[in-house]
C-alpha cells in the first residue's frame, strides 16, 4: 500500500454479491470498478490501468473460466482470482491450468479473500517490474547503432573478436573499438550483463 | 364384435388363427384317416369271409353232382335239374361240364348248349389225371373274367372223369353294396394270374399312404388270391364342409379370444388408471420429495449467493465500525441491505418447502416466465453438471395463467428431466434444452423443445399412459402425472417429434387476460 490505491476489476453476475464485495474490497482501500459480466469487462478492458481480476465461476454469456481460459491465451499479463458458489474438482483444475491465483468457494472469507487479492498484486508487481526491466534494456539498446546492434548479438552468442572480424570482414581492432562503444553505451563492460540486456528483449517483445 | 386393435393385434390374431386352423385340420384329417383305415379293415375282413364262404358253395355244389353221377342209376335227367337249378341259383356260375375218357374223350354232359363249347376239353382231362380221385383244383392256365374249378371223379386207372365248373369272376365278386369308393378289388388264381379286377385301379389317385388287404381266400380248392386296396381321397380325409366349418370355428373362437384378451386389458388398464387417480395428491408429493436430491446443488448455489453478500456485507460493515470515522449511516445501510439478504434466502427456503410440502393445490394468477425462472434455478445446476445447456426463450408479454404453482412447477421441472435424460447421450453440441413461453388468443403456452432422438412414432399414442415407460428405471408415472396436474387447471399437455429433430412438449394453460390479471 505505498502507492495510490490499486484497482480490483470485480465481475459478478449477482447484483447483491457484486454490491457487497465491492463494498468490502473499498472499505479495505482497493479501488474497484464492478462488472454484471465477462462481456462487459472486456469491452471496458484496453485502458492503460492494470489490477487484478476477481471473477465468479457461473455467470450467462461467458462464464469465469471461460473469460480465464481467453485471457491466458491471449497473453493478458492481470492476474485473475476465481471465486465460485459450488467448487468441483474439475473447475478448480481448469482454473489453475489456465493461471488462476486462487480459487475461492463462496461464501468467501475476507481473510481468505484479501490474501488471494494480495498475493494477485505481488504477482502483478513481479511481472511489473521484470517489464520495467524489459523496457529499460530496450531503451538501451536503441541506442545502438546497426552495426554495434549485430556485434552485440555475435558476442552473446559467446563469438570471439578474431571471430567476429572474420565473418563481419572487418579487422579485429574495427571490432573492438565497436565493443568498446557498446560498453559505453550500456554502461557496462561486463559480457554476463549485455547477454542479460539482449535476452531480457528477444523472447518476450523484439522492439518497444 | 369389431373392437379398437391396433394393426399388430390384428396380424396377431390372424397368425394365431391360422395356426389353430392348420393344428385342427391336422387333428381332423388324422381322425378321418384312422377312421378309413378301420372302415377298410372291416370292409376287407367282409369281403374275405364272403368271398370265401362263396367258393366254398361251389365245392359243395360239386360234391352234389359228383354224388348223383356216381350214383348206381346215373340219371342223366336228375343231373340236368341239379345242374340248372344251381345255374339258375347262382348267376356267377356260367357252366357245368362233365368229361369223360373211356377211352377216349368225350363230353358227357354240359350245360352249354346254347353258349361256347368247351374249348380245351383235352387240356382239362390232363390236368384232372394228376388229381387224386374227388379232388378239385383251380384250373391255372389263364382265363380272362373267369375261372374254371376241376374236380376229378371217383374211378381209376385208364378211366378218368372230370367235372367242370366255370365261374365268373365279375359276378363272384359283385357284392351287394358293392365297393367303398376309391377302392380297388383284385381276384387272382392261386398262380397269381388275374382274374378279375374291378372297383378304382389300384396304383392310382389319393393321398397318403394307401391301406391295403392281400390274403387267399380260406377254401382247401380255391385259394384264390384277394387283394383290396384303398387310396384314401383328400375329399375323405378333409371333406370341404369340414375344412369350411374348422375355418369358420377356429376364426371365430380367435376373435372371441382377442375380444376377451383386449377386454380384461382394458379393464386392467382402467384399474391402473383408476388407481393411479386415486393416489395423484401422494404420488405427485413423492415424486417432487424425489427429485429435491438432484435439486440440491441449484438450492445450495442459490441459498449460497445471499450467504456471500451477507458475509461479505457485514465483514465490510465491521470494518467501518471499526474505523476512526466511523459512519453510522454506511453502518445501517449494511444491515439493511442485510436484512434484505437474509430474507432472499428466506425466500428461496420457503419455495424449496413449498415444493416439497403437501398443501392441496391452490390456483393463483401466476406468471409463467417467474415459474420457469424458478424451476431453471432450482434444476440448473444438476443440468449444468451434466453438461446440458440450458436455453430460455421467455415471452416478453409475460403470460398468466390461474394455476397452482407448484403443480405447474413440477410439470416444467419433469418435462425438463426427461429431455435432459433425452440429450445426455447425445453429442455436446446437441445437449441443448430450450425452454419457452408464449400464448394464442386464449392460451398460455409452454414448450419444452430437445435436440435428443425424439419419440418412436409408435411410442407416440401411449406416452400419456401410466405405468407406459422406456425408460430402465422409469416408473411410466411422470407423463400421466403431469397430464393430470395439467388437465386439473383446464389445460392440455402435448408429445410431438420437432421436424428439427428431438422432441417437442407443449403445455397450455388458459391464459389469464391482462385485465383480469390486474383485477385479481
Amino acid at each position: 500500500m505505498k502507492r495510490a490505491p490499486r484497482t480490483i476489476f470485480l465481475i459478478d453476475d449477482d447484483e447483491d454479491v457484486r454490491q457487497a464485495l465491492q463494498m468490502l474490497l473499498k472499505t479495505v482501500g482497493f479501488a474497484v470498478e464492478a462488472f454484471p459480466s465477462a462481456l462487459a469487462f472486456l469491452e471496458r478492458r484496453g485502458r492503460e490501468r492494470l489490477g487484478c481480476i476477481v471473477a465468479d465461476v457461473r455467470m450467462p454469456g461467458l462464464s469465469g473460466l471461460q473469460l480465464l481460459e481467453r485471457l491466458a491465451a491471449e497473453g493478458e499479463g492481470m492476474p485473475v482470482v476465481v471465486i465460485t458458489g459450488h467448487g468441483d474438482v474439475n473447475a478448480c483444475r481448469r482454473a489453475f491450468k489456465s493461471g488462476a491465483v486462487d480459487f475461492l468457494s463462496k461464501p468467501v472469507d475476507e481473510g481468505v479473500l484479501l490474501e488471494a487479492v494480495e498475493t494477485a498484486f505481488s504477482r502483478l508487481a513481479a511481472q511489473e517490474r521484470v517489464s520495467h526491466e524489459v523496457a529499460e534494456a530496450a531503451a538501451l539498446l536503441t541506442r545502438l547503432t546497426q552495426r554495434e546492434r549485430e556485434i552485440l548479438n555475435m558476442v552473446a552468442q559467446g563469438w570471439a573478436t578474431k571471430e567476429i572480424a572474420r565473418a563481419l570482414d572487418l579487422s579485429p581492432r574495427t571490432v573492438e573499438t565497436h565493443r568498446a562503444n557498446i560498453a559505453e553505451k550500456l554502461g557496462t563492460t561486463s559480457i554476463a550483463e549485455m547477454v542479460r540486456i539482449v535476452l531480457s528483449t528477444t523472447p518476450a517483445r523484439p522492439s518497444p | 364384435m369389431l373392437v379398437r386393435m391396433p394393426l399388430r393385434a390384428y396380424l396377431a390374431s390372424a397368425l394365431t388363427w391360422a395356426v389353430i386352423a392348420l393344428v385342427t385340420a391336422a387333428c381332423v384329417g388324422a381322425t378321418n384317416y384312422v377312421r378309413l383305415r378301420g372302415d377298410f379293415e372291416t370292409e376287407a375282413g367282409t369281403l374275405h369271409r364272403v368271398l370265401s364262404q362263396r367258393v366254398d358253395q361251389h365245392d359243395a355244389h360239386l360234391t352234389s353232382l359228383a354224388a348223383i353221377l356216381s350214383s348206381p342209376d346215373r340219371s342223366a335227367a336228375t343231373l340236368r335239374a341239379v345242374a340248372e337249378a344251381v345255374l339258375r341259383f347262382y348267376p356267377r356260375i356260367i357252366a357245368i361240364d362233365v368229361l369223360a375218357f373211356n377211352p377216349t374223350l368225350e363230353v358227357s354232359f354240359t350245360t352249354r348248349e346254347l353258349g361256347p363249347h368247351l374249348s380245351d376239353a383235352s387240356a382239362i382231362v390232363e390236368l384232372a389225371r394228376t388229381l387224386l380221385p374227388g379232388q378239385s383244383v383251380v384250373d391255372p392256365r389263364d382265363k380272362v373274367g373267369a375261372y374254371g374249378l376241376i374236380k376229378r371223379l371217383p374211378g381209376g386207372g385208364q378211366h378218368v372223369a372230370a367235372l367242370v365248373m366255370t365261374i365268373d369272376g365279375g359276378r363272384l365278386a359283385d357284392l351287394e353294396g358293392g365297393l367303398s369308393p376309391w377302392t380297388g378289388l383284385v381276384l387272382r388264381t392261386p398262380t397269381l394270374s388275374e382274374i378279375v379286377s374291378v372297383g378304382a385301379p389300384l396304383a392310382e389317385g389319393g393321398v397318403g399312404p394307401a391301406f391295403v388287404f392281400e390274403k387267399a381266400l380260406g377254401s382247401r380248392s380255391q385259394p384264390l388270391f384277394l387283394t383290396l386296396v384303398r387310396r384314401p381321397a383328400l375329399s375323405e380325409i378333409l371333406p370341404p364342409i369340414t375344412l369350411v366349418a374348422v375355418l369358420t370355428g377356429t376364426g371365430l373362437a380367435v376373435l372371441v379370444g382377442a375380444f376377451v384378451l383386449h377386454e380384461r386389458r382394458t379393464a386392467e388398464e382402467a384399474r391402473a388408471r383408476a388407481s393411479f387417480h386415486a393416489h395423484e395428491a401422494q404420488l405427485a408429493h413423492a415424486m417432487r420429495v424425489n427429485t429435491v436430491g438432484e435439486m440440491a446443488s441449484g438450492i445450495a448455489h442459490e441459498l449460497t449467493q445471499p450467504l456471500t453478500a451477507i458475509l461479505s456485507r457485514s465483514q465490510a460493515g465491521l470494518r467501518l465500525a471499526h474505523s476512526p470515522a466511523r459512519n453510522l449511516e454506511e453502518v445501517v445501510g449494511v444491515l439493511e441491505a442485510n436484512v434484505r439478504l437474509a430474507k432472499r434466502a428466506g425466500d428461496i427456503l420457503a419455495r424449496l418447502r413449498a415444493y416439497v410440502s403437501k398443501k392441496e393445490p391452490a390456483p393463483e394468477p401466476t406468471s409463467l416466465n417467474e415459474l420457469v425462472r424458478n424451476v431453471v434455478e432450482l434444476a440448473g445446476a444438476d443440468l449444468e453438471r451434466r453438461s446440458i445447456t440450458l436455453r430460455l426463450d421467455l415471452n416478453s408479454r409475460d403470460p398468466s395463467s390461474l394455476v397452482d404453482r407448484v403443480s405447474i412447477e413440477q410439470v416444467v421441472h419433469n418435462l425438463i428431466r426427461n429431455a435432459a435424460d433425452a440429450v445426455e447421450t447425445q453429442m455436446p453440441d446437441r445437449r441443448v434444452v430450450i425452454i419457452a413461453t408464449g400464448s394464442d388468443t386464449d392460451a398460455a403456452v409452454i414448450t419444452i423443445r430437445d435436440q435428443g432422438p425424439g419419440i418412436p412414432p409408435e411410442d407416440l399414442p401411449r406416452l400419456f399412459e401410466p405405468f407406459f415407460t422406456t425408460k430402465s428405471e422409469g416408473m411410466g408415472l411422470g407423463l400421466p402425472l403431469c397430464e393430470r396436474l395439467v388437465e386439473a387447471f383446464g389445460g392440455q399437455i402435448a408429445a410431438a417429434n420437432d421436424p428439427a429433430g428431438g422432441a417437442l412438449l407443449t403445455v397450455r394453460l388458459p391464459l389469464l387476460k391482462q385485465a383480469s390479471r390486474e383485477a385479481a
